[in-house]
């Protein structure tokens, strides 16, 4: 319970500050489609 | 009991100014370890109390050194150059908002890590963010100095994120459940007073706008680098440039995240069903691992040159100095001059041994404090829940009150030295002078705040 009230916020938090920008989201899938 | 306080306080003194010193670069391992081989060799510190500490030292250490080797593996798959350009990118030209981000970052990288993996980490990376925005100085050191500060303050709301406070955890007969239970609360209303205050302090020097001179390269591919655009910049401080230049994956790399969270989660949920700390982190890391081998083919050879292995042998040699001091009668002095204060009632247990620690940590840092101020407070035999509030404050004094100076803790040297080595100078008095008007209100935020927290939680 405490676990997760502390670290799913901060897994959140880590996820949006490392998302990448959606232009470079589609180019990294269409490298991995193989384009 | 004189002669031996003088050999110990000559022992202690000669330790503490070569750990913070470091001759010839010597590992700050080195003079504890010979100063810890003295004492035993002496008789001052026994066989079976060599046998006790290395007990309590082992499983926290183990502990901490792998949540470093997972960091390694994040740092060999382009994490750190991944962060570095998503927080310019994400913060649309604004200053203030980079200022935010990099503080953000610090704390989540010490969440989930510890104080000195997460300045190690985000220190380069900040570094390179006001790099290649050609800040001025006085327009970096808010980003650097506020980054170290948060990194290692934010060490106090779970008990895994420092060696210290998971050494006294086990002393105390905490756990991290009931650790966080107690402290998350009152040690984040501090980390947010410093922030807020820092931020006031450094607004007019933070620009208002900034501009990327230098093209970034987004850490992705070779091959979508070079159809992007071409970039010699070296990224991250930390990381070789051939190194750079490898491709990063990114269904890897948040597999990697999601392993790092589940092993953070893992820490609180399995020890109480009596699976030791250190077997879930050595799990992860090995888990972590795999997965880089399994999907570039990397064996263990980087990490087992990068990991500080050291730090088991200057925990335990530590330790056993600490121990030297309760054994001559020290601690006991401490003890019948502190009891009647701290028993007194839970805010006096706060106040006086949270400002206690930060004297101490101040003057020969908070690893070696935090140590004899747990023995202290157990020396004392107080009632359960006064002891735990004493020993809560032993650690907001050991991670915010020892930020006061550099020399409080070991995080900070670390910073300092990083900062020097990629030639920007920041003096002590200019770090003391900035510090001094932020960290002892976030400190006393923290104490009372635990005092009124503890009530509730113990009373509710």
């Amino acid at each position: 319970m405490i676990a997760s009230s502390i670290f799913i916020p901060a897994a959140i938090i880590l996820y949006v500050l490392l998302k990448p920008p959606s232009h470079d989201m589609e180019l990294l899938h269409s490298k991995s489609d193989g384009a | 009991m004189d002669t031996e306080f003088i050999f110990m306080l000559v022992i202690f003194s000669m330790t503490v100014m070569l750990v913070m010193w470091r001759p010839i670069g010597m590992n700050e391992a080195v003079p504890s370890f010979i100063s810890a081989l003295i004492i035993i060799f002496f008789g001052i510190v026994s066989f079976s109390n060599v046998v006790e500490i290395f007990g309590i030292v082992l499983g926290a250490s183990i502990t901490i050194l792998s949540t470093i080797v997972m960091s390694i593996v994040l740092e060999s798959i382009g994490f750190f150059r991944w962060a570095a350009y998503n927080l310019l990118n994400k913060s649309n030209g604004s200053g203030r908002t980079l200022y935010w981000y990099t503080n953000l970052l610090c704390f989540v990288m010490t969440l989930f890590m510890n104080n000195d993996g997460s300045i190690l980490i985000t220190t380069p990376i900040i570094i390179h963010i006001v790099t290649i925005l050609k800040l001025k100085r006085h327009q970096k050191v808010p980003y650097l100095l506020s980054g170290a500060i948060i990194a290692t303050a934010s060490s106090a709301p779970i008990g895994v994120s420092n060696l210290a406070n998971l050494i006294a955890l086990k002393i105390v007969g905490l756990d991290l459940n009931s650790y966080a239970k107690l402290m998350f609360v009152p040690s984040m209303l501090g980390i947010l007073v410093i922030s807020l205050l820092l931020y006031y302090y450094f607004k007019r020097d933070i620009p208002k706008k900034i501009t990327v001179y230098h093209h970034i390269s987004p850490p992705v591919s070779m091959d979508y680098e070079t159809k992007r655009r071409k970039s010699g910049y070296t990224f991250h401080p930390l990381i070789h440039a051939q190194q750079q230049q490898k491709s990063i994956d990114w269904p890897l790399f948040c597999t990697c995240i999601a392993i790092v969270v589940l092993v953070r989660m893992s820490l609180f949920i399995f020890p109480p069903l009596g699976i030791p700390m250190e077997f879930i982190s050595i799990a992860g890391a090995c888990a972590l691992i795999f997965i880089r081998w399994r999907k570039k083919k990397k064996g263990i050879i980087d990490i087992a040159v990068k990991t500080p292995w050291h730090i088991f042998i200057f925990a335990f040699s530590m330790y056993v100095i600490v121990y030297g001091f309760k054994n001559i009668g020290f601690t006991s002095i401490l003890v019948n001059s502190l009891y009647g204060i701290v028993s007194e009632n839970l805010l006096n247990a706060s106040l006086s041994m949270g400002v206690i620690i930060t004297v101490m940590s101040n003057l020969f840092n908070n690893l070696p404090s935090v140590m004899l101020g747990t023995l202290i407070i157990v020396d004392m035999g107080l009632d359960s829940q006064t002891m735990q509030v004493a020993y809560l404050a032993n650690v907001i004094g050991s991670d915010i009150g020892a930020l006061l100076t550099p020399m409080g803790t070991l995080a900070t040297l670390i910073w300092m030295y990083i900062l020097r080595k990629n030639g920007i100078f920041l003096s002590w008095g200019n770090y003391v002078k900035t510090v001094v008007m932020v960290v002892p209100i976030g400190l006393i935020v923290s104490l009372l705040s635990l005092y009124f927290w503890a009530q509730w939680v113990i009373f509710s």
